[in-house]
């Protein structure tokens, strides 16, 4: 592993522990999770051989949470000037990048993977199409994963992690809700061109569906890897920015 | 070598280094002196590429700071102003931290550690949390971070702001040192530390560079061959 990617990511995956920002929010997520599956996802109503009950809240639940796992990530180095320490290292700023949004991505691993107890407590309730319920876990992943990546962008852009975590729930919030058909059958309308149903592949929600339904396909991986790989890509622009 | 070429920065309108010329060479202590404003911190961030010049250009023994970057910082520690730390940090990890980003293979880190820790005194406290030092201290391990990987130019930004006289002391003791083999590059507005540590001045104000000279020439364009006096003649004459 590239010595000065390790050290961004373990200084930043540390930082997580060393205040109690990390557990207060796995509380959160556990308790938030659990009243989702639980109460409103009638977790003991329905036949979850698909884990539904529990999948179905978590892009709300991620689009919340997420941005308080990303926030600081840029905004703290802003405000206490250590930006000004990291930027003058010679290290590639997309190596610093990766390291924080690796690290907030090995965060809401940790985060999912407390939840596996609920998998197997209910492998002993009812039959789980276990394949299913991976295919959901990995959906709910590439999400946290999307959420990572558009936080560490916006707290680039932001010197008051509060403000970095407002914005990001907003983006967030906003992206796994905008309906990609209407604005695209809106553009069509208004600029004549002959498009109809492109807007379904920029569509999260269809995306995220596909996974938990347990059918994962090349496009939703593209997808996911897409808006990442591009999100990071300009996440090294902001940086780059910023800094002249 | 350093060498800056019709180098500028303007922050909208206002210039914050204004064509400012000139080559340091190894062996030289060089203080940036001048007035609140004068563009010592920004000259300093054109020079360790955290700033992108708008014209001209800076070298650093042959590397371009702009278009390469990672290796002219190689050559390069740099303790910016108030010298940020992260506070979470123990002292060790901190220069650990410091050390792999520069990919110290790790028996030369210890070596390099073992040596600046007790040339900065710092080994009661390499496992304490940087939060719980003192001003001092947390100075001390901003240099130690920045000379870790022995580099050839050190720069410091006003390195002993708020420290007590036997810490300036230490520091000045330490630039010193490091000046007889290397490049150190301060940034001060203290004339007792311009007399005691540097061998030339650059003396800037309103960004440009007023005046490139030794100490010793500076203190004699005032009458009383005094260098605070010298420094409020050329600046009000500026003015």
């Amino acid at each position: 592993m590239n010595k000065q990617f390790a050290s961004v990511y373990f200084k930043e995956f540390k930082s997580y522990f060393r205040t109690q920002t990390a557990y207060f929010i796995m509380a959160v997520y556990m308790i938030i999770s659990m009243i989702g599956t639980f109460y409103s996802g009638y977790f003991f109503f329905l036949n979850n051989s698909d884990f539904v009950s529990f999948f179905s809240f978590q892009p709300q639940i991620l689009a919340i949470l997420i941005p308080a796992v990303t926030m600081r990530l840029w905004a703290d180095e802003r405000k206490s000037g250590t930006l000004e320490y990291i930027l003058t290292q010679p290290v590639n700023y997309a190596i610093l990048v990766l390291g924080k949004y690796c690290a907030a991505v090995s965060f809401c691993l940790i985060l999912l993977t407390f939840t596996f107890p609920l998998w197997i407590y209910t492998n002993f309730l009812t039959t789980v199409d276990n394949m299913n319920v991976f295919s959901g876990y990995m959906g709910c992943f590439l999400t946290a994963a999307a959420f990572c990546a558009f936080g560490c962008v916006i707290s680039a852009f932001c010197s008051n992690a509060v403000i970095a975590y407002l914005i990001a729930v907003l983006v967030s919030w906003g992206f796994m809700a905008t309906n990609f058909n209407f604005i695209i059958s809106f553009v069509a309308e208004v600029s004549r061109l002959p498009m109809s149903g492109e807007g379904q592949s920029f569509n999260y929600m269809a995306h995220f569906q596909n996974f938990i339904s347990g059918q994962i396909g090349i496009d939703n991986i593209i997808y996911f890897a897409g808006l990442i790989a591009l999100t990071l890509w300009f996440n090294v622009f902001v940086i780059e920015y910023k800094r002249s | 070598m350093i060498v800056a070429k019709n180098l500028s920065k303007r922050f909208g309108r206002i210039f914050a280094v204004n064509n400012v010329n000139f080559c340091i060479n190894k062996g030289e202590v060089v203080c940036l002196l001048g007035p609140n404003g004068a563009g010592k911190t920004t000259l300093m961030r054109l020079l360790t590429g955290y700033l992108e010049a708008d014209e001209g250009n800076c070298t650093v023994f042959g590397h371009d700071v702009k278009t390469d970057r990672t290796s002219a910082l190689q050559k390069i520690g740099y303790v910016p102003e108030n010298c940020p730390l992260y506070p979470e940090m123990t002292v060790y990890e901190f220069i650990k931290f410091a050390a792999d980003l520069w990919k110290i293979p790790y028996r030369e880190f210890v070596n390099n550690f073992k040596e600046l820790a007790a040339y900065l005194h710092l080994t009661e406290v390499v496992n304490q949390r940087i939060e719980t030092l003192s001003k001092g201290f947390k100075r001390r391990v901003g240099i130690a971070g920045a000379l870790i990987h022995r580099p050839k130019i050190l720069i410091l930004d006003e390195p002993t702001e708020g420290l007590d006289p036997n810490q300036k002391l230490e520091i000045r003791n330490l630039i010193r040192e490091y000046g007889k083999t290397g490049i150190v590059i301060i940034s001060t507005h203290i004339m007792e530390e311009v007399e005691a540590i540097s061998t030339r001045v650059l003396l800037l104000n309103k960004g440009k560079l007023i005046r490139d000279t030794l100490p010793r020439e500076l203190k004699k364009i005032s009458i009383d061959n005094d260098m605070a006096s010298a420094f409020r003649k050329i600046t009000s004459e500026e003015f």
